[in-house]
């Protein structure tokens, strides 16, 4: 079994664990994206990023339903805080020591038009706030926006239909909106 | 209720309104926003809820952003170096020119970097290390590393020789190389490889685009050592990115750590795609998956002329195909052991030797087997399972069930590719079963034979079969009792038979049974066996044309063992049997090749040394297009066409062929099988024949320990011991080639082989009177006059022309010339017909007659006789003179006793200049010429 299925099966009782997969996947999602770089796109497609962090951490293992919420939360989560924190740093934020700056290219990762790395921060902020109110409409974003799920499988993840889980992005969609404005 | 959570109430609450708004359709939103019951404040942050859901340009409505653009880097600075210009990316790091703008100043380089983000404490550390190693790396044809680094943020940079040219596969269709150009260009490659190995670096990432070729020709291979740096690369890219390496090993798939074998496998898909244009396996494919032959993929993807293909699928056909698979094998064991011997292969291929190559393993071989005769799938893996258990009897019930329906004839067919299939997968043995995956052949095969002979079993006719086709596979696999039984049982099982049908295989077991009858050391039973079933097949309306045409060929191979070749039917024999060959429908090249091989021998035999050489020729053609199968086909007849140029004098291009023959067969055969010593006597006669007498030892020794464990006692010792004898012979060891003689004579005796019989006892006399021993000599070459005088068809083969000289040499010595002269007179005429250019036999006959005439006191013939043989004797060509060494002594020493000093000076001088120290250490030759020189020097 690999450390990552080790740590999803305890994590369903302790979130320590978790927080551990959050790392992992925090550093294999970082080098995945350095790994795109140059691809030609415009855009940077999410799903192929943790996709590929699926294969690398888990390999074949099938996944407790549960479990595999986990892994895909982090991940998206993870997608999410490597974004923000670029745009941080770009600001001109430092955060930690030489060993946990960001690597070169992803300082150069969000382009112009700034007026959007501001909006990630916004964005970054707002779902904090979303999170208070509405935990699953919170999670529903990350794992549409940053983690780049089809409907389909936040629905199978969260136990809903998938009418339900539309309509929680939408609701959640409405309210950054008006945050950031 | 604090601030805080009525904040957050109230957009609880216009969330659910926003929420039951969206129940409806657009249109009628409003309206009924207007008509609710609602708080102020959640009323006006439901407003804007509503108001925001209608929006399309919020943040969440692009997608995530994009990683930079590439200008982004230039101008940046890394080390030394200045970045310029972008002139490439791939999937773990973007290529860029740079120039140096710290001491040495001006250099120009590629500086790649790696996006693969930071290195954290342990990684940077491995990176150091492997630059170290990197730079140490020094070889003509690998991009040399010049400098490395970490930038600020901990991306690993390396900096390499710029170099200006094309990929390797693209280079070589852009000038149209011929095949082997191709092989040698990647033999270069091999050799950069092969020096990394040797410096422990293993390149992992071998591919054309990795491989570039400068305008001079020159190969350099680039990126050593940064896969292994490497910790995700294009290997976890998913299917959507299409990045599936075509040329990484499967091992590599399943994370497997890194091994030469490896990079033997990407020098094979290298290769591959240089000849093919494409690499081994589709982007979609399993990394297990067979590739497609080479040679049937050539001319896919490169345009070739119609020539042009023809002739390069010839060539890379067979020993390549086995080599580059051989390369690109699944299994790492099943490699190459190294580049080295990767390379050492593809030598071989380019100097047309035989490759080691393994024979592919034998469930390659199985799925050829089933698309040749296309058996149905059901049938073939039930076949390879059954085989595997050992259920023979079983699963040739259930191929018959299968036919009971069928026409009698297609019934045939199937049983037919059934015992084909057996005989081909047994055919060639080997005895490296590949680590226990095959299984254990004579288990199985008692098993099955076991089976087969219990009469609730199978039915007759399936019976038979089963024990013919074993009996023939026992021949091949040399257990030759056994095979008899089995063939025996066959046989009587089909005389047996009161069937309504009879099996149109019902001659198998006996035309199986008359090579096994020529192994076994009775070819006189051979024949006689052979003669019946020809009249009796000829005599059979419906006996099957390849019955027939099988007979004829077999007649005259037990005719060619019992020594009586030279029959004239044989050669009418012959030529019917593969005219019938050419007519067969469908084709049947192997057994064309066959049957060519049989004239070639027969022809060899009578003297037809331009037709045997054709002949030969075609049917090593043939059994080469068939490769990798047919290759105990291929064996012999590449043994025969050696012997035929060996008696043309031609003995660079015969060795040549015997040593191929000779690899050929210790690539089929276990070590102590009875084939390998039977090639390597035919080896050895050649070597002797060009006085190569360490080599003929060596050949000789391991011929003889084979043949005295597999077939003690048998008259096929008789051969390798004969020429251990001349061996001995000639080296003045006169007890040891008595000893050899005598042994082989009392092992002949036990086959009725007439004339072999009495080549041993000339041999053997001429022994003896070297030895001292007159009388018994004298008695001796009695016996084989007689013989002589009995062989009927007189002396038409090269054997008995050679008794004969033998015999007259002695009469002559023994004072008894006119006794001499009847002999040559007799051989006269088939000398006359000799077409050799230079013919020792005629040469030694020319001066027997000259000294026979002289010793007569016949003048005239004399005269002629001594001009005739001083003619041949100075018109030899120099590249010959060797082989009649013997002679010019002969006659210079006549020469003398003729008073002729002059003559015997030129002859002396003519033979001098051809002396080897072969001749020299064979004591006759070296007394004589001795002597000669004493005598001529006074």
């Amino acid at each position: 079994m690999s450390e990552v299925t080790d740590l999803l099966v305890r994590g369903r009782s302790d979130p320590g664990a978790l927080g551990r997969v959050f790392t992992l996947l925090y550093d294999e999602l970082r080098r995945l994206a350095k790994a795109n770089v140059g691809s030609g796109e415009k855009t940077l497609s999410p799903t192929v990023l943790i996709h590929e962090a699926y294969l690398r951490l888990l390999g074949n293992a099938q996944l407790a339903l549960n479990d595999r919420h986990h892994f895909l939360a982090c991940a998206a989560r993870a997608m999410r805080v490597i974004w923000v924190d670029n745009v941080r740093r770009r600001t001109a934020l430092k955060r930690g020591g030489p060993n946990e700056d960001l690597p070169l290219d992803l300082a150069e990762l969000v382009p112009a038009p700034l007026q959007l790395s501001g909006e990630l921060l916004s964005l970054d902020e707002a779902l904090n706030r979303l999170d208070t109110l509405n935990s699953r409409q919170r999670e529903v974003v990350e794992l549409r926006y940053f983690g780049g799920l089809e409907f389909a499988e936040i629905a199978q993840l969260l136990e809903c239909s998938e009418r339900t889980a539309k309509r929680e992005w939408e609701r959640a969609r409405a309210f950054l909106y008006v945050q950031m404005q | 209720m604090n601030q805080t959570t009525h904040d957050e109430a109230v957009w609880r609450e216009a969330d659910l309104v926003l929420d039951r708004l969206l129940d409806l359709p657009d249109a009628e939103r409003d309206a009924h926003f207007a008509v609710l019951e609602l708080p102020v404040q959640v009323r006006e942050r439901a407003a804007r809820l509503l108001a925001a859901h209608r929006r399309a340009d919020g943040v969440l409505e692009q997608p995530l952003p994009a990683p930079p653009a590439p200008e982004a880097m230039r101008g940046r600075r890394l080390g030394r170096w200045i970045i310029e210009e972008e002139i490439g990316r791939g999937g773990m790091a973007v290529v860029f020119r740079a120039r140096s703008v710290a001491e040495p100043v001006g250099q120009v380089v590629a500086l790649k970097l790696l996006t693969l983000g930071a290195l954290a404490g342990d990684g940077l550390r491995r990176f150091r290390e492997e630059q170290q190693l990197l730079a140490r790396l020094r070889h003509p044809h690998i991009a040399a590393l010049i400098d490395s680094g970490m930038s600020d943020e901990g991306t690993p940079w390396f900096a390499m020789t710029l170099v200006d040219g094309q990929r390797i596969d693209t280079w070589c269709q852009a000038r149209q190389l011929g095949m082997p150009a191709r092989v040698r260009l990647l033999l270069d490659v091999c050799a950069a490889v092969e020096h990394a190995h040797r410096n422990l670096i293993i390149h992992r990432d071998l591919k054309p685009s990795n491989v570039l070729v400068d305008d001079d020709g020159n190969v350099h291979l680039l990126d050593f050592g940064i896969a292994r740096l490497a910790q995700v690369g294009e290997l976890t890219q998913t299917h959507k990115r299409a990045l599936t390496p075509q040329y990484a090993a499967p091992e590599q798939f399943r994370g497997a750590a890194a091994s030469t074998a490896m990079d033997v496998y990407g020098l094979g898909a290298l290769l591959y795609a240089m000849l093919t244009g494409a690499p081994p396996r589709d982007v979609s494919a399993e990394p297990d998956a067979t590739p497609t032959l080479p040679s049937q993929a050539l001319g896919r993807v490169e345009t070739l002329a119609a020539g042009e293909l023809a002739r390069a699928r010839r060539e890379v056909r067979g020993d390549l195909d086995a080599v580059i698979l051989r390369a690109l094998a699944s299994e790492a064991e099943q490699r190459y052991p190294g580049v080295a011997a990767f390379a050492a292969d593809l030598n071989r291929w380019l100097l047309g030797q035989p490759v080691e190559a393994r024979v592919p393993s034998w469930t390659y071989r199985t799925r050829k087997f089933v698309r040749r005769h296309r058996i149905g799938v059901a049938a073939s893996a039930t076949i390879v399972l059954a085989l595997a258990g050992g259920v023979v009897g079983t699963l040739w019930q259930a191929a018959h069930a299968r036919d009971e329906t069928r026409h009698a004839l297609a019934e045939a067919e199937r049983a037919d590719a059934v015992r084909d299939f057996l005989l081909d997968l047994f055919s060639a043995s080997d005895p490296e079963h590949n680590g226990g995956k095959a299984p254990d052949l004579f288990a199985i095969l008692a098993n099955g034979a076991a089976r087969a002979q219990k009469p609730e079993a199978l039915p007759l006719h399936a019976r038979a079969e089963l024990l013919a086709a074993l009996g023939a596979i026992y021949r091949n696999l040399g257990r030759l009792k056994e095979s008899e039984t089995l063939l025996d049982q066959a046989i009587a099982l089909y005389a047996s038979d009161r069937g309504d049908t009879l099996s149109p295989e019902r001659y198998a077991p006996a035309l199986s049974r008359i090579p096994l009858l020529t192994s076994l050391g009775r070819s006189h039973e051979a024949v006689e066996s052979a003669r019946k079933l020809l009249a009796q097949i000829r005599a059979d309306p419906q006996a099957p044309p390849v019955a027939l045409a099988t007979a004829l060929m077999r007649i005259n191979d037990a005719r060619l063992f019992a020594g009586v070749g030279d029959d004239p039917a044989a050669i009418d024999d012959a030529l019917e049997s593969v005219a019938m060959a050419r007519r067969e429908v469908p084709a049947e090249p192997e057994s064309l090749a066959n049957k060519l091989h049989t004239l070639a021998m027969i022809q060899r035999n009578q003297e037809n040394l331009a037709g045997s050489e054709a002949a030969a020729r075609e049917a090593v053609t043939i059994f080469e297009s068939l490769a990798p199968l047919g290759r105990n086909g291929l064996r012999a007849a590449v043994v025969t066409l050696a012997q035929t140029l060996s008696e043309q004098q031609r003995h660079d291009e015969a060795l040549v062929l015997f040593e191929r023959g000779v690899a050929i067969t210790r690539s089929l055969y276990a070590a102590d099988h009875v084939f390998v010593a039977r090639t390597l006597n035919s080896y050895a006669s050649e070597l002797l024949a060009v006085g190569r007498f360490d080599d003929a030892q060596a050949a000789l020794n391991e011929s003889l320990a084979i043949q005295r464990k597999a077939q003690p006692n048998n008259a096929r010792l008789a051969p390798v011991l004969f020429n251990l004898a001349w061996l001995k012979e000639a080296q003045g060891d006169y007890a040891a080639a008595k000893a050899a003689l005598t042994e082989a004579l009392a092992l002949q005796q036990q086959d009725a082989n007439e004339e072999r019989l009495t080549q041993i006892n000339a041999s053997l006399a001429r022994v003896l009177a070297a030895l001292g021993e007159g009388e018994s000599a004298r008695t001796l070459f009695d016996d084989v006059e007689h013989a002589l005088e009995r062989m009927s068809g007189g002396l038409q083969t090269r054997v008995r022309i050679k008794v004969a000289l033998r015999l007259a040499q002695f009469r002559l010595d023994d004072a008894q010339p006119a006794r001499a002269a009847t002999w040559l007179a007799k051989m006269r005429p088939s000398l006359q017909r000799s077409q050799r250019a230079m013919d020792p036999f005629v040469i030694e006959a020319t001066l027997l007659d000259a000294r026979v005439a002289q010793a007569l006191g016949r003048q005239a013939e004399f005269s002629a006789a001594w001009q005739g043989a001083l003619g041949r004797l100075r018109e030899i060509r120099p590249e010959l003179r060797y082989f009649a060494y013997e002679h010019y002594l002969t006659a210079a020493r006549f020469a003398l006793s003729l008073g002729d000093t002059g003559t015997a000076a030129e002859l002396f001088k003519l033979g001098e200049g051809s002396l080897t120290a072969q001749h020299a250490a064979m004591p006759r030759l070296a007394a004589h010429r001795a002597e000669l020189l004493a005598t001529l020097t006074k």
